[in-house]
């Protein structure tokens, strides 16, 4: 023992140190965490690498070209890159109420006894592999979709909303793909929002039944406001996990690589269409041409992600400087 | 009190010192006409440990009543079962009775928000809400008010609570500010005025002053002495500051540990009695630093 307050020598100083770990620990961690950026830079310049045939016959206009035909050499990414955002955007829309009402129950409104096996459903949810729901989708929801909604509504509002055009026929389709890919985040936004709206200090919610608030009242003017910018983040990571799900979209969307105004008829993602040709080109004008649309892909989440943080730490900072 | 010369001088010191704040024209117990929260056989429950025991209480309208003990003698379980926030906390029972004038706070046919509109609550650390300091007060008007209010009404309530809070003076041209914006005392206090606002017969502060500087506990005290004296209110103050006890309360309850660890009434009786001549034993080792 060295008594506080006696100079340590340099060496000796070292020497504690390495026989504690500190500093072998440390190398270790920053190592792991230097590997993460190299792999990043390894990825992307796989891509860059790869797409440089498509890059030099399409350039930027890669990105407005509709038409995407193999056997004519023709390659535009527009009808991908609508079908990503689109189906995204209808995910996002349909799972973040549904998802922030199972929060806040799983939080503030579940009896004690419900809350952990209710929690630990909504964590199954999101173990299931893609692959299953896409199945799911196929066997159980298309046919139900296409008879019970699809066929009527595009004969009773066809006509008059583009959206909605007919003729369905085979059901699969850009609003079928938004509905699984909800399904699909609707646990990440669930698990985020509890969790969040969990944290929120006891004495906030104290405050306000004090005062005679209601329960919903103390959702409302104590639990949400403190978690927005957790329930925010919760959705952002949902709409990443959206924009670049693979198997399940591939699975219900159709792969046509179209831009139809009709939410009915089928489509593709930048992801699914990846996936379904990649395995089968003849060209490397193909090959370079997917592998293009895998960085058109990643510049997107990347800017989704970016928006997110944006949004997180705007309201965060609004918050915190009021708190 | 067989104790050695010695030890018997230093706790007369005490009591004198305790004394010294302790107000000479407190009442004797009240008749029960007079009394504002009848509390009969309470008994809390936390999942399986019995937190209180059998709390038999009646709270004067109109005093300020003091709930003292050691720390784990269930003083703040008590006082926030008198306005039901336990109701939402998991794995906690509540049995026995609490009346508010005569009328049942618990039970099937009361609403707990009516109850906490009339029973307000103020606790240990100051926890104003992220809005100025006139939105604060104006809170429970404005949010959940039973009526709709005109601006002006709202306008002077919240003058009217922050005047009662005596903060009025130190905030009336800066209204618009965050509440963050102000001090510890002062945000106390916009917590005391927050709780006015909605007009309640009753106060419960739970250790409003542990969080606060001397200065600041000191204009808490006065003004919990004011909500009575000057406004009517009835205030209930559970503390672990015996001083702050004597200093402020008309009537003093004591609460101990039973050797069953859980919380019990111990006695009591007006402030000067329970520091000067208290009952029983346990009560003058604690008000004489013996235990506790």
């Amino acid at each position: 023992m060295i008594a506080t307050g006696q100079p340590v020598s340099r060496s000796h100083r070292l020497r504690r140190r390495l026989r504690h770990g500190d500093v072998p620990f440390r190398l270790l961690a920053a190592t792991f965490a230097f590997v993460v950026v190299a792999l990043l830079v390894a990825i992307v310049g796989v891509a860059w690498d790869g797409s440089a045939a498509a890059r030099e016959a399409f350039g930027l206009r890669f990105l407005t070209r509709t038409a995407w035909n193999p056997v004519a050499g023709e390659f535009g990414a527009l009808p991908a890159i609508y079908g990503t955002i689109v189906s995204s955007a209808i995910a996002l829309l349909l799972a973040a109420p549904p998802g922030i009402m199972i929060g806040i129950f799983l939080s503030d409104l579940s009896p004690a006894r419900l809350r952990g096996p209710l929690s630990l459903m909504v964590e199954l949810l999101a173990a299931i592999p893609s692959v299953v729901y896409g199945m799911w989708g196929i066997f159980v929801f298309i046919p139900f979709f296409r008879g019970a909604i699809a066929e009527p509504v595009s004969r009773a509002l066809g006509d008059t909303v583009p959206f909605l055009a007919g003729p369905v026929t085979v059901g699969r389709g850009l609003l079928v793909a938004g509905i699984i890919l909800a399904i699909m985040i609707l646990p990440t936004i669930a698990a985020v929002s509890r969790d969040v709206l969990s944290v929120v200090p006891t004495h906030q919610r104290e405050a306000l039944l004090a005062l005679g608030a209601t329960r919903w009242e103390v959702i409302r003017h104590a639990l949400l406001p403190y978690a927005r910018a957790g329930i925010v983040g919760g959705m952002m990571l949902g709409l990443g996990r959206a924009l670049g799900e693979t198997m399940a979209a591939t699975m219900v969307i159709g792969n046509t690589p179209r831009i139809d105004p009709s939410l009915f008829q089928p489509a593709t993602t930048a992801a699914s269409l990846i996936a379904s040709q990649l395995p089968t080109t003849n060209t490397e004008l193909h090959s370079s041409a997917l592998v293009y649309l895998a960085l058109v892909l990643f510049l997107i989440t990347l800017l989704a992600n970016s928006i997110a943080r944006l949004l997180v730490w705007r309201v965060a900072g609004a918050a915190g400087g009021r708190r | 009190m067989q104790q050695a010369g010695v030890t018997t001088v230093v706790p007369e010191r005490r009591i004198h010192l305790a004394v010294a704040g302790a107000r000479d024209d407190a009442p004797a117990i009240p008749a029960a006409s007079e009394v504002k929260l009848d509390i009969r056989k309470l008994t809390i429950i936390y999942g399986q440990r019995v937190a209180v025991r059998d709390i038999d209480l009646r709270i004067p309208a109109q005093a300020v009543t003091a709930i003292i003990g050691p720390s784990g003698s269930g003083k703040s379980t008590l006082l926030r079962a008198l306005n039901r926030m336990h109701d939402d906390v998991p794995g906690v029972r509540v049995t026995g009775e609490v009346l508010l004038d005569g009328q049942p706070v618990y039970g099937p046919e009361v609403d707990p928000v009516e109850v906490r509109r009339r029973i307000g609550m103020v606790f240990q650390r100051p926890n104003p809400f992220a809005k100025s300091i006139f939105d604060n007060v104006a809170f429970g008007l404005t949010v959940f008010g039973a009526r709709r209010l005109s601006r002006r009404e709202v306008a002077e309530r919240v003058e009217r609570a922050l005047r009662q809070a005596a903060l009025w003076d130190e905030v009336k041209d800066r209204l618009d500010q965050p509440a963050t914006s102000l001090s510890g005392g002062q945000q106390q206090r916009l917590c005391v005025a927050r709780a006015l606002a909605v007009e309640p017969d009753v106060v419960l502060l739970d250790e409003p002053t542990s969080a606060l500087d001397p200065i600041a506990t000191g204009r808490i005290e006065q003004l919990m002495r004011e909500l009575v004296e000057q406004h009517g209110y009835t205030v209930v103050v559970v503390t672990h500051n015996m001083q702050q006890a004597a200093r402020v309360s008309d009537v003093t309850a004591f609460m101990t540990v039973d050797a069953s660890r859980a919380g019990t009434l111990v006695e009591v009786g007006p402030t000067a009695r329970i520091f000067t001549n208290p009952q029983d034993q346990r009560t003058e080792d604690y008000i004489t630093g013996r235990v506790g």
